[in-house]
């Protein structure tokens, strides 16, 4: 999948969930309050469930999920690895 | 340079404000918390940032760390030698702790252990002469549970998800930050070890100009809440003596306006002058507060308010229990909520209590009953967001109707359920033992109130008129060497000029008014 198609998928993913319809890469999709505590729990299940990534606490400390590009940084790492 | 001098210019200019207001009583830098040092102290801790942060100023950037570390030296050794040398062992000892790859869980119980045992040594109600002879030990004790420990838990959390060992520089400017020397930060403030570091570093003069805002508006509030308090406005004072003459016509709207002016506004104003000292050094910290009032629900409020101790909660309490749940999320979020109120803010604010009245029998009852409720209403709230997901902007009557209503639930929990509590548990029990002793005559009368004055004083060992209370009772029971010893206590406790102004009474507030709540 190229970078391009995951970013699309992503953004789908944040706006199925309540953010807005086009997110941009860098946007912190928590502080901007884009998403919250409950649209991360369901973050975190699409991404376990679509892309087969574990996500665990240290991710979510280190801000790995806080926006669409290091959403996609992950599952590019974790997709490589599994 | 010339911008971080212009800046620099600014701090010191609106520190001698700050200076000059507390001074004459128009706002106290820190009104909700106790500080280890006499009011004698302040002007000299004032003098000493403005110092310092010139010299930051002028320094280059690869000095700055250095430049901050003597100044925080420098301005603890003036409050306490003690603190310093056994809070840089400490410190030390924290780093080979935290980074020895023991498992983390292990490593939590050094700091958890050094706050017991200092609160076991401030306890003023089991070892008062130990406290009145020794009063470093209730200073070493306050300064821990208001400026280390929630710090110390930050720095676990970092260390449990990933952070690699810091030098032993960083983790001393960390703890050591002049600035929390001045004005604890306790929950108002609770940065990360990056974002001091690199504040520091950077020394960016926009940040520091953001700081110059904070801070006079922080006064402000600060200013405002003492002119209501001087002419008499003060809503709560008001409050109580509606509640005690049962006037409710009276009480219920003045319970609505005490709510903002006190647990909004005061909170807020302390939270700027936090921030603002932070940013005035150049740590970019985050708001505490981002205008809860304006929160359209609860679990908005929640967000917006005293962000910093929220954000530790929900690292170290939502997040893991809410993680696990993930696939259950309204379990999640009620059991999350449940986790971070009960099992988090409560355990979090009694050493606070314990340290500031020198007593263990200090548990935060009105802070337990609030969480339960905001428990059952953050849960539902974070639940019906759940469900409502796409967020809608309504017209505007709807949108203050939801503030009113938000206001109107979040005020319900505080004055309604944890005023209450607090009043009954803590505050009538020992109007009603003031009022019976007041007509003592007899010892058998004596000696029945004893039990009661005794548990009284230890809840409170450093209120002077319990133990003359207590004093005037041993007395009438005929044993003058009890009522001596206690006498002998409180004067030592009044004279020690730390602990006598331990509790300065902020904006000029009635006594009576303030005993109702201690937070």
């Amino acid at each position: 999948m190229t970078d391009d198609a995951l970013h699309a998928q992503l953004r789908t993913h944040v706006r199925d969930l309540g953010g807005p319809p086009d997110v941009a890469d860098q946007l912190d999709l928590f502080a901007t309050g884009a998403l919250k505590s409950m649209q991360l729990l369901e973050l975190v299940n699409r991404l376990e469930d679509d892309y087969q990534v574990r996500v665990d606490e240290r991710d979510i400390s280190a801000g790995r999920l806080r926006t669409i590009a290091s959403l996609a940084t992950l599952i590019r790492e974790r997709g490589s690895r599994t | 340079m010339r911008q971080r001098l212009s800046a620099w210019l600014g701090f010191a200019a609106i520190m001698t404000v700050a200076g000059v207001l507390h001074h004459l009583g128009w706002a106290s830098l820190v009104a909700w918390a106790p500080r280890p040092f006499s009011e004698a102290m302040v002007p000299w801790l004032i003098a000493l940032l403005v110092v310092g942060h010139g010299i930051i100023s002028l320094v280059p950037a690869r000095h700055r760390m250095s430049a901050m570390l003597a100044l925080s030296a420098i301005v603890w050794w003036r409050i306490s030698p003690a603190l310093v040398v056994g809070g840089a062992a400490w410190v030390l000892a924290l780093r080979r702790v935290l980074w020895s790859g023991a498992p983390r869980a292990l490593t939590l119980g050094f700091p958890i252990a050094t706050l017991v045992a200092l609160l076991i040594v401030c306890d003023a109600a089991h070892f008062p002469r130990l406290v009145a002879h020794h009063p470093w030990l209730w200073i070493a004790a306050t300064t821990f549970a208001l400026n280390g420990f929630l710090r110390t838990l930050v720095l676990w959390h970092q260390a449990r998800t990933g952070l690699p060992r810091p030098s032993r520089r960083e983790l001393l400017v960390y703890f050591g930050y002049a600035p929390f020397a001045l004005v604890p930060p306790y929950m108002l403030a609770l940065p990360r070890l990056g974002v001091v570091t690199d504040g520091i570093r950077a020394w960016d003069p926009a940040v520091m100009r953001s700081g110059l805002r904070w801070i006079g508006y922080g006064l402000g509030v600060e200013v405002t809440l003492v002119a209501l308090g001087r002419l008499g406005l003060d809503p709560q004072p008001l409050l109580i003596d509606a509640l005690r003459a049962r006037a409710w016509p009276q009480a219920i709207p003045l319970a609505l306006i005490v709510y903002p002016v006190r647990a909004v506004f005061e909170a807020c104003g302390a939270g700027a002058l936090v921030v603002g000292l932070c940013r005035t050094s150049g740590v970019a910290l985050a708001p505490a507060f981002d205008a809860p009032l304006l929160a359209r629900g609860v679990a908005d409020w929640w967000r917006r308010y005293n962000i910093a101790f929220r954000g530790l909660l929900v690292d170290l309490f939502w997040m893991p229990v809410a993680l696990r749940l993930r696939r259950r999320p309204i379990l999640a979020g009620y059991l999350g909520c449940a986790v971070v109120f009960l099992c988090g803010s409560v355990p979090l604010h009694w050493p606070k209590q314990a340290a500031l009245h020198g007593s263990p029998w200090t548990f935060p009852w009105s802070t337990a009953a609030e969480s339960v409720v905001m428990t059952l209403l953050v849960g539902t709230a974070l639940a019906l967001e759940r469900r409502r997901r796409r967020p809608t902007t309504p017209a505007p009557w709807r949108r203050w109707s939801q503030r009113a209503l938000t206001w109107a639930m979040v005020c319900g929990a505080i004055l309604g359920v944890g005023y209450q509590v607090d009043y009954r548990v803590r505050i009538a029990p020992w109007e009603r033992l003031a009022e019976r002793g007041a007509s003592v005559m007899t010892a058998t009368e004596a000696a029945a109130l004893l039990p009661a004055a005794r548990s009284a004083v230890a809840e409170r060992p450093f209120a002077t008129e319990r133990r003359i209370f207590l004093a005037r009772l041993l007395l009438t029971v005929d044993d003058p060497v009890g009522a001596l010893d206690e006498l002998y206590t409180a004067a030592a406790f009044a004279a020690h000029p730390a602990l006598a102004s331990a509790r300065p009474l902020p904006h000029g507030r009635a006594p009576d008014s303030r005993a109702t709540r201690t937070r």
